[in-house]
């Protein structure tokens, strides 16, 4: 007589709870409702086709929401330092980990990959991340956040024009780009298109790689010592070299330019060297819209006295201080960074930025991305450049957000011609040391 | 002035003729107050917020704890090259569109008024940009200066004119955000002189017809001065609002090119958002404040006089 009414108790109580307990073991998450938010990238489009998949496994619905790159990264901002908690899950680039991370807005995935009972080692698969894309989200051995998009920069370039000069090879140096720019520009299709608009993710996102091969650097020893070197001669010739090719040899309104502009230009066929974001060669190459499909070859960005220097970030899929659902978030990261994922992603849409070497390894991922028109594979100069890029590209501190600012709009004062080179320059490393100085840093 | 502002001016002249000033004020403060609260609320709070945060030392990327700093920021901001060209900047995106608007705006209403045909399918036309949000409008007018995109020197290049580079050219950017914010206010300006227009009494027109005024006199001596009160109303109203340009500069130049369109409340947006620098753009918005009260006192006080000669 007892035992039915316990489990008739029982039964009621399951019911009352809802079906949380009904499914206790399996999918103890059932039912919780998480939020992303992020830029729009062609992943997040592959993730949502999969997300039945996730929701089927566990019960957990996530909701991804999507926007342009600079407003996506300031609602991030204000939702976290207003501690909102509307967002579990973040999206973030390396460079702006070391803020997020000082202000303490993020709960470190290392907790979760720490506990057996919900980390699942064989889907997470740490070594199989490409190292650099991994460690770029980690501060101090703590993992921080997963990567899912390794973010380097190659120079695309157009094979008929080349030979119709008789280039037959791509530049390797500063000056050889030079010359091959003064050599093929014309008014129908001048010779390169590089970021212009001023920021971190802008223009000096391009000029660092000149900054860098020429032996230049942004401080005089990061981080030990801070004092900004923006005057050096090594600068100065490097931003030479730089505006040299955006005034003179770059399409009207260069100095404008944004990612999406100079992937246009080079999409149309308005422009004969694209030095710009590896990631985007499938919107460049979409069969769809493209004009030079087959037409375009591959090459890692040219270098100077102290080498090549492709830029480098990596993106990653990070959990708020305030989500209430952490755990939960923690399972939707893992998958969503999973090897299986990432194939399936990268073969649905333009995904090409995988961080997993396994997949870049994968005989399909191959054959849809290799683009080899005659001019050498991308994936070959993808990964080169991967292998090159200097794992600290940018300063990694949270002063960072606004020396990039500053450096941005200096660069755009030198190339529309209000500045002087020197001059530019000169102001930028003043108003930087005065930030370092009201900070206590220097 | 700050009562007639609020109303109460009127309320305590109509209680004085009631014989019954006590009773009438008590049921006129009773029925207002729940708004006068609320409106208070929301912006004196905001603005006694932003002004404490001012003097402190909040910054999201900075290391240093937050604490209190005086006036430092503020005199940080006076020597801060990019603020004090944003000055300058401002005012000239007050000044020029708003005088050209009034001016133009007085003219088509003219024109207008004369009741040619077709006027009433020109007036719809033109109440279309005032329909158009302000970042659509910026979008539009984006793609038209874009010189790869561009309309405008497309045009221009079809009666022999080459183009200037609109949106990288310093100079040029602050014509583009100017052209833009003609296009999208004058019509308004157009609309209300021209609404004022028609309710002047015609007989003023026939006795200067009869005086033999021509037409050029009697605009300039009957509907002028007539139309002075509602170009005062304009006046205020367009440069409180001539700040609204901010989406426009957003989407259309974001400020650029190398800060030649940066109004201050655009580097307000700047250090706040993208260099997350919170007290420092509190700072900034307080002075901005201030202009805008310096600016627009003035105005409100003839406005108000106006009001009280009549």
């Amino acid at each position: 007589m007892k035992r039915p009414l316990i489990l008739a108790l029982l039964l009621t109580l399951s019911i009352g709870v809802g079906s949380l307990s009904a499914q206790d073991d399996a999918r103890p998450y059932d039912g919780t409702e998480l939020n992303l938010i992020y830029f729009e990238q062609p992943y997040f489009a592959g993730l949502r086709e999969l997300l039945p998949e996730f929701t089927e496994q566990t019960g957990i619905t996530v909701e991804i929401e999507t926007l342009a790159e600079v407003p996506a990264i300031q609602k991030i901002q204000l939702e976290l330092a207003g501690q909102t908690g509307n967002y579990d899950i973040i999206g973030t680039s390396s460079a702006n980990l070391p803020l997020y991370a000082q202000n303490g807005w993020l709960t470190p995935v290392q907790t979760f990959i720490d506990d057996p009972a919900l980390s699942n080692p064989d889907v997470l698969n740490l070594d199989d991340f490409i190292p650099s894309t991994r460690d770029a989200l980690a501060q101090d051995g703590t993992q921080y956040c997963l990567p899912y998009f390794a973010a380097t920069v190659i120079m695309y370039y157009r094979m008929d024009v080349f030979e119709e000069y008789g280039i037959t090879e791509p530049p390797a140096t500063f000056d050889e780009l030079r010359e091959v720019a003064a050599t093929i520009n014309t008014p129908e299709i001048p010779a390169i298109a590089m970021r212009g608009n001023p920021g971190a993710a802008g223009n000096v996102w391009h000029w660092n790689l000149f900054l860098r091969g020429e032996g230049g650097s942004f401080f005089a020893d990061f981080p030990t010592d801070l004092t900004p070197t923006l005057d050096s001669p090594e600068a100065i010739a490097a931003t030479t070299a730089f505006m040299d090719l955006k005034q003179n040899y770059s399409p009207e309104g260069a100095a404008n330019f944004t990612f999406d502009d100079v992937v246009i230009a080079m999409q149309q066929g308005r422009v004969a060297i694209a030095i710009e974001g590896a990631p985007l060669a499938g919107r460049i190459l979409d069969p769809e819209q493209s004009q030079v499909v087959d037409k375009v070859g591959f090459a890692v960005v040219p270098g100077g006295a102290a080498g090549r220097f492709p830029p480098f970030v990596s993106h990653g899929l990070c959990i708020a201080t305030d989500s209430e659902n952490a755990e939960a978030a923690y399972l939707f990261l893992e998958w969503a960074t999973s090897a299986d994922v990432f194939k399936r992603v990268a073969l649905n849409t333009a995904h090409v930025a995988v961080t997993r070497n396994s997949v870049w390894e994968d005989a399909d991922f191959i054959a849809k991305y290799d683009f080899d028109y005659g001019g050498g594979s991308f994936l070959a100069a993808f990964q080169e450049s991967l292998n090159l890029a200097p794992f600290d590209y940018y300063p990694a501190f949270p002063a960072w957000t606004q020396i990039g600012d500053i450096i941005g709009l200096a660069l755009q004062e030198i190339e529309i011609g209000s500045k002087t080179v020197e001059q530019g320059l000169t102001d930028a490393n003043d108003a930087i040391r005065q930030l370092l100085e009201d900070e206590g840093l220097l | 002035m700050g009562n007639q502002v609020l109303g109460l001016g009127a309320a305590s002249r109509s209680s004085q003729l009631s014989g019954n000033p006590f009773n009438l004020n008590r049921t006129y403060l009773r029925f207002s107050s729940p708004t006068f609260l609320a409106i208070m609320l929301l912006t004196m709070v905001p603005i006694v917020v932003t002004v404490g945060l001012s003097l402190t030392s909040l910054s999201y990327s900075s290391a240093s704890p937050t604490r209190f700093i005086g006036l430092r920021n503020y005199e940080r901001l006076f020597e801060d090259d990019r603020f004090l060209q944003s000055i300058p900047t401002t005012l000239i995106f007050i000044i020029v569109p708003v005088a050209i608007q009034l001016v133009l705006g007085f003219v088509i209403a003219l024109v207008m008024n004369e009741r040619l045909p077709g006027m009433g399918w020109l007036r719809l036309i033109f109440v279309a940009p005032m329909v158009l949000p302000p970042i659509v409008m910026g979008l539009m007018w984006k793609v038209l200066f874009t010189p790869q995109l561009g309309g405008i020197n497309y045009f221009l290049s079809l009666v022999g004119i080459s183009g200037p580079s609109w949106l990288t050219d310093p100079p040029w950017a602050v014509v583009a955000v100017i052209l833009a914010a003609l296009w999208g206010w004058t019509a308004f300006v157009a609309l209300i002189f021209l609404t004022a227009m028609e309710s002047f009494p015609t007989e003023l027109y026939e006795a200067a017809g009869i005086d033999g005024a021509t037409w050029f006199q009697s605009v300039r001596h009957v509907t002028l001065p007539l139309l002075r009160p509602t170009a005062l109303v304009v006046l205020v109203f367009r440069v409180i609002e001539a700040l609204a340009i901010f989406p426009i500069i957003f989407v259309l130049t974001n400020g650029g090119p190398a800060g030649a369109t940066e109004t201050v409340n655009y580097y307000a947006y700047v250090s706040g958002f993208n260099q997350l620098r919170v007290a420092y753009a509190a700072a900034i918005i307080t002075l901005f404040f201030a202009l805008l009260v310096l600016l627009i006192l003035p105005m409100m006080r003839s406005l108000v006089q106006d009001v009280q000669e009549r």
